[in-house]
């Protein structure tokens, strides 16, 4: 398989190309920020009415991801959807994905700050996960140690090109938004530069998993 | 033309040496103004013009790029005779009361005759008196293009291009307006609309699937119909779902298309804010950089919730900001005329500068001619470096740019990217081209442009424009201020998502139509195919005299493939190494 090895908190980990995380040992699929239901929350708002096939294509890459790893657990880290009106709003034919893809499996939906309520859809719904050395939770808390989040949606640039990127330093890793309508945010941006210790790498996604230095 | 003591430069925009003449007519005139075809040109010229200002002549800039404030003092200034000359770009076109001016210099070529005539036209607007105006050719292939643009004026040759029908991403945001100013009977619509000349041939299947964009957004898949944007009322009339719509959709009104900029503050003094700067130049920024802006050189110190923040930097060299301006295409007619005089023996006609320059062309290489395509390629700073004469103006240049770069990827030839002017392509990449032949082959350059249409960035750039036109991207939005750039994500999602989901979506057809009248241009292509009986092919040593303008030409376009893989893959690798990581 494809992607960056690590370890973090002696936790022997791997950063896909797409921008999910796979943890061997435990056979779990990570994803963060899936915004499932933005084009319907942005349509419900009267912003504009966008093309709603976000969920569609979020889901693709999801199956995709899930069968390439062979996944037993799932986490999705939070921000799974855009609120919770968006989870509720679901179309049955996505509702009906959903539950195929948690099928056979563990699937753990992390609360984010989008998201804070249950979903009535299967899986567990917890506000963190502690799982070996490892604490799985939505937003980066400092001073945290072998802790996995998503939330900022960092973005690292390589030769004046910006794309989605895991942040990794020796005390934490954070996930890049899976979700196909989802910005980003620089990882030269404070809050990120100093959240991350200064040896920290940056792995972009796109076709290969690639490390560089973060930019800061 | 504008007689000047220094020659014009082998290649740049700015025509700063002619700062000397331009001063001397200056002061020999009441007001002038000086056009420059885009803002950064006019900065860089306004602040080498300042510097050499030994008399402390009154001169004041003015471009959109400005705060309005800022802009406000210089028109008043001017109104008021205060000011003896402004550098201005097209912004100063309008609304301003100015006859006192009683000069005009353009700098930079006029890119078709019918602009160059009504530039001087609009140099003085009193009836009694005679337009004045210089040109100043800010290079010596400009100088080329003044020339003949003035020989075409002086044949009464005037060039231009028939009218295409009325855009159909304007429709929709027309129709997005009228309904927030009431519901909307779509029959007494219709009427108005055809009554506009460039909608006179307007379908009604083609305006009512318009108003099923403006309504539901017009997806196949139609999963929150309960949240349209317009609903049918019982008498058939359309209205706003939710009024409060009203005032974004009212804030985003208008057609015409900016790039993404940011505004430029003083970090201290109170902020004070002093323009605006494209969000790609901001991002090629790191702190300690200085650029220019409104006439004086600034230090890039961060960029904090969508502003730039700066302070202030004199007497450093400035890193220079780019604001890519509206791109004319020089006419097909001026490209002739171009290159016909190219195959004169001798130029009498132009400065000994430019003549030599030509002269220097035709003994290392050879001059372009009117039935002929002349392609030279040369290895240049460490990558092979390929380019085509192809005259067809900027905007087929480019598409050609990106058909031949395609054509390349797939032969393993590693481009890199490439960049287009009026008259060339030049492409760069890993590895030397031996044949170009096979790569202007008509057949597959129309293949090309079918299969590249779907997936390019000129696409996605004319699919932002229609997309934000017709209502489906809200350039403005209070939200968005509040949350930066996290929730804003690009358009570019969105044109691959239609792409891939809804192909035939409206949006996709008008930015396919878009594209091909103006960015793609490709009816300029077939022209130059029609127009050459065959291909020169020099390998040169090294950069020619008509290529090396190339290399400084602004809007390089880079090639997504392998060459770049391999380069990112090596720099990668550094970074980590350097960094002591790997």
């Amino acid at each position: 398989m494809d992607g960056y090895a690590f370890t973090l908190a002696g936790a022997e980990l791997l950063a896909l190309p797409s921008g999910a995380l796979y943890w061997p040992a435990q056979a779990l699929l990570c994803v963060s920020d899936l915004h499932l239901g933005k084009a319907e929350r942005v349509a419900r708002r009267a912003l504009s009415p966008l093309p709603p096939y976000e969920t569609q294509d979020t889901l693709t890459r999801l199956e995709e991801a899930l069968a390439l790893t062979g996944a037993e657990t799932v986490v999705c880290l939070g921000d799974s959807f855009d609120d919770d009106a968006a989870a509720r709003a679901l179309p049955p034919k996505d509702r009906l994905w959903i539950a195929t893809l948690q099928a056979g499996r563990r699937w753990i939906w992390i609360e984010g700050n989008h998201d804070p309520g249950p979903v009535d859809l299967g899986g567990e719904h917890l506000a963190e996960l502690s799982l070996g050395p490892l604490t799985l939770r939505h937003i980066a808390e400092s001073g945290a140690q072998g802790e996995v989040s998503g939330h900022y949606h960092p973005k690292a640039g390589l030769r004046g090109r910006w794309r989605p990127a895991f942040l990794l330093d020796a005390a934490r890793l954070i996930l890049p938004a899976f979700g196909t309508y989802t910005g980003g945010l620089r990882s030269d941006a404070s809050v990120l530069a100093d959240l991350m210790g200064p040896q920290a790498v940056a792995i972009l996604t796109g076709e290969v998993a690639r490390p560089i230095p973060m930019p800061r | 033309m504008l007689q000047t003591e220094a020659a014009p430069p082998w290649s740049g925009g700015g025509g700063a040496y002619a700062i000397p003449e331009v001063l001397e007519q200056i002061r020999r005139h009441r007001i002038t103004l000086i056009f420059h075809n885009t803002r950064a040109q006019a900065e860089i010229f306004f602040h080498t013009l300042w510097m050499a200002n030994d008399e402390g002549l009154p001169i004041g800039i003015h471009h959109g790029s400005l705060d309005r404030q800022q802009r406000e003092r210089v028109e008043k200034a001017m109104v008021q005779g205060r000011l003896r000359a402004v550098v201005c770009t097209g912004s100063l076109d309008l609304g301003i009361d100015w006859g006192d001016v009683d000069l005009v210099i353009q700098v930079g070529a006029p890119k078709n005759v019918k602009r160059l005539v009504q530039r001087i036209g609009r140099a003085n607007h009193r009836y009694n008196a005679p337009s004045k105006a210089l040109l100043v050719p800010a290079n010596r292939f400009e100088v080329v293009e003044c020339v003949a643009a003035l020989e075409a004026v002086k044949d009464n040759d005037l060039d231009g291009d028939p009218r295409g029908p009325g855009p159909r991403d304007v429709l929709c945001q027309q129709i997005l307006i009228a309904a927030c100013s009431g519901p909307i009977d779509p029959d007494a619509l219709y009427s108005e609309v055809t009554s506009a000349g460039p909608y006179a041939d307007l379908t009604r299947p083609d305006y009512d699937a318009c108003l099923e964009f403006v309504a539901t957004g017009g997806y196949t898949l139609r999963s929150y119909d309960q949240w349209q944007r317009l609903k049918q009322r019982p008498d058939g009339q359309w209205q706003l779902r939710d009024p409060r719509a009203a005032q974004l959709i009212r804030m985003n009104i208008g057609t015409i298309q900016d790039s993404d900029t940011l505004k430029v503050r003083m970090k201290r003094g109170g902020g004070r804010a002093l323009g605006e700067v494209e969000e790609g130049f901001a991002a090629s920024l790191t702190p300690g950089d200085t650029f220019l802006i409104g006439g004086r050189i600034v230090r890039y110190e961060g960029l904090r919730e969508l502003t730039v923040e700066v302070s202030r930097d004199p007497g450093r060299k400035p890193k220079v900001a780019v604001f890519s301006g509206t791109k004319f295409a020089t006419s097909t007619q001026l490209s002739h005329r171009i290159l016909r005089m190219f195959q004169q023996d001798s130029w009498p006609e132009l400065p000994a500068a430019t003549a030599e320059w030509l002269a220097l062309q035709r003994e290392v290489s050879r001059l372009p001619q009117p039935g002929r395509l002349l392609v030279e390629s040369f290895p240049h700073d460490g990558r092979q470096h390929l380019v085509a004469y192809g005259f067809a103006g900027r905007n087929a240049m480019q598409t050609l740019g990106l058909l031949l770069t395609k054509r390349m990827e797939e032969m393993g030839l590693a481009p890199l990217g490439f960049v287009a002017t009026d008259y060339a392509t030049l492409i760069w990449g890993l590895d030397a081209v031996s044949d170009p032949g096979p790569l202007f082959d008509r057949t597959a350059l129309r293949e090309g442009l079918e299969g590249w249409l779907a997936g390019n960035a000129v696409m996605k750039r004319t699919f932002r424009a229609s997309a934000t036109i017709a209502g489906l991207i809200n350039r403005v939005t209070p939200q968005a201020r509040k949350s930066g750039r996290q929730a804003t994500f690009s358009s570019d999602i969105l044109y691959d998502t239609l792409h891939r989901y809804d192909p035939d979506h409206l949006l996709m057809q008008v930015t396919r139509e878009e594209a091909m009248r103006g960015l793609v241009d490709f009816g300029r292509i077939e022209e130059m195919l029609d127009r050459i009986s065959g291909i020169d092919h020099l390998a040169l040593p090294r950069v020619t005299p008509l290529a090396a303008p190339l290399f400084l030409e602004v809007g390089k376009v880079p090639v997504e493939g392998e060459g770049r893989a391999r380069l990112e893959e090596a720099e990668a690798e550094r970074l980590m190494q350097e960094a002591g990581l790997a």
